[in-house]
């Protein structure tokens, strides 16, 4: 008797082990793709949607953020991401990995395992791998870098009712700065962004309004170039101390952005990669 | 809960095997010249095969006992085929371990054992993976994958009970803790279930044998003293 209460209690033991999988989520086939600009911190809100070759799939961001989460394929041991930017530009990245299939259960079929993250070819500026293995949940696993183009400022028109402000958004068919730009300005609603003229002391843009009206808007600043810490990206020129110098919009008073981070190079006097609002002007 | 299970069953058997030392010890020159050797099956894969649609097997077990130390041998193979919705699984090998028990039964006159033990096994297997899935960003993933011929080892930890129930048949147990597994390089396809361990996404697992063996004596034992 004393033997069988033996036996029967190691095969209890041995059959309470026998566990079965959870099958939510096997696979661990999202990764996160984190953007940082180099010296400034986080990339936010400069991306508009990724791409993957060969699939109808667009994935965005969500809205303000400095990461996206990305899916792997099962099977193949390539993928390229293409990225679109809010000026316009693309990257693409190329991804490698290794996919692996293994059963799981019955009940849970199978389950995809990616592992080996490695950038094959992209056009960023820098590619770091940060976890070469997803995870699940997800976690970051690439850190893009980018060098820092700190050469946009930020304008923002609003209008006061009485002790109400609010945003003003005007109606402009373009806007034309007064130099040769690679950039583009872009609105906002009521807020533009401006490329600055980094040969110059001084750049003026004319506002093309619907109504035929032509506005001028004069910024002017102190340029200040610094070398760049990372040995891939050019010298960086900052632009610091922005005013209105000229302007032929009916300003009531400007007013700097007192929200914005107080490092030095962060003012909201200075220009910032990603670019912000510098200043609102009141109509 | 694992971690419970593991806790309780090394205790309760340290726990037996205290209780198994006899009080009156005499000591004798250990004899370690072999009396005997025992061939046995495992019954739980041929009582497995007969209800388990998804399991085939079967395993034989030798030892050889030197004074109080068993050379341990065990030879079988396995067979599973899985059915999902999306996938059909199979595969099949063959594996062998050996490994030393220690009996801590010094002086049962009847030879039964309560022992403790280590093994090292090794597995050969194939495998195949038919799957039929649709991703909504991928479309089709449609594809067979097959390893072959892939080679495993991994170690165990292991104690049971033999006893004596009539003449040359002894019956008996052996619990396994399996762990350390290592697969040889399958690109495509993460093994499964390795014959002889279980499943190969398992950093440890739990073995049962339930065995009958015929014992053959070689030669008689010496005189075991059973009081002073």
């Amino acid at each position: 008797m004393k033997k069988l209460t033996w036996f029967v209690f190691f095969s209890i033991i041995a059959f309470s082990c026998l566990n079965e999988p959870d099958c939510y989520q096997l696979d661990n086939d999202e990764i996160i793709v984190a953007f940082n600009v180099m010296g400034f911190g986080s990339d936010v809100d400069t991306l508009v949607d990724v791409r993957i070759s060969g699939t109808d799939s667009i994935f965005y961001p969500a809205t303000v953020t400095s990461s996206l989460l990305l899916p792997l394929k099962p099977v193949v041991r390539e993928l390229e991401y293409v990225f679109r930017w809010i000026d316009g530009s693309r990257d693409t990245l190329l991804l490698g990995y290794s996919s692996q299939i293994q059963f799981v259960s019955d009940e849970c079929a199978q389950r995809y395992v990616f592992t080996g993250l490695n950038t094959l070819h992209s056009t960023f500026d820098s590619v770091r791998v940060f976890n070469g293995t997803p995870t699940y949940p997800a976690s970051t696993n690439l850190v893009i870098y980018r060098c820092a183009k700190p050469d946009i400022g930020g304008v923002k028109f609003r209008t006061t009712l009485g002790t109400t402000a609010s945003d003003s958004v005007l109606s402009v068919e373009s806007v034309e700065p007064d130099f040769a730009s690679a950039l583009h300005v872009l609105q906002d609603e009521a807020s533009f962004y401006l490329p600055l003229n980094k040969d110059a002391d001084q750049t003026t843009f004319e506002f093309n309004m619907t109504d035929g009206e032509v506005k001028r808007l004069a910024l002017s600043y102190t340029r200040v170039v610094k070398k760049s810490a990372i040995h891939d990206c050019d010298p960086v020129t900052f632009f610091t101390k922005i005013k209105i110098a000229e302007t032929t919009f009916d300003t009531v008073s400007t007013n700097f952005i007192n929200t914005a981070p107080t490092t030095s190079v962060t003012k909201s006097t200075s220009t910032q990669d990603p670019a912000i609002v510098n200043f609102e002007i009141f109509l | 809960m694992r971690y419970f299970y593991n806790i309780t069953f090394i205790l309760l058997s340290l726990s037996l095997a205290a209780v198994a030392q006899d009080k009156d010890t005499v000591k004798i020159k250990p004899d370690f010249r072999p009396t005997g050797f025992r061939i046995g099956t495992d019954l739980i894969p041929i009582v497995r095969n007969s209800y388990d649609k998804t399991f085939s097997g079967w395993e034989v077990n030798g030892d050889v006992d030197f004074y109080r130390y068993y050379l341990t041998v065990d030879y079988g193979s396995w067979g599973r085929t899985y059915l999902s919705d999306t996938s059909s699984y199979s595969n099949n090998g063959t594996y062998f371990r050996v490994g030393v028990d220690v009996n801590f039964l010094k002086k049962d006159p009847d030879r039964n054992m309560f022992f403790f033990g280590a093994r090292y096994g090794i597995s050969n297997f194939s495998e195949d993976l038919s799957v039929v899935r649709s991703s909504p960003v991928w479309g089709p993933l449609n594809g067979d994958y097959h390893n072959s011929d892939v080679n495993a080892h991994w170690l165990e930890l292991t104690t049971g009970l033999r006893v004596k129930i009539w003449k040359f048949i002894w019956m008996g147990y052996t619990a396994r803790l399996k762990f350390g597994l290592k697969t040889g390089a399958t690109p495509d396809m993460l093994p499964h279930d390795v014959p002889g361990y279980g499943r190969a996404d398992e950093d440890s697992y739990w073995g049962f044998n339930y065995q009958i063996f015929v014992r053959f004596p070689v030669r008689k034992s010496g005189a075991i003293p059973l009081k002073k």
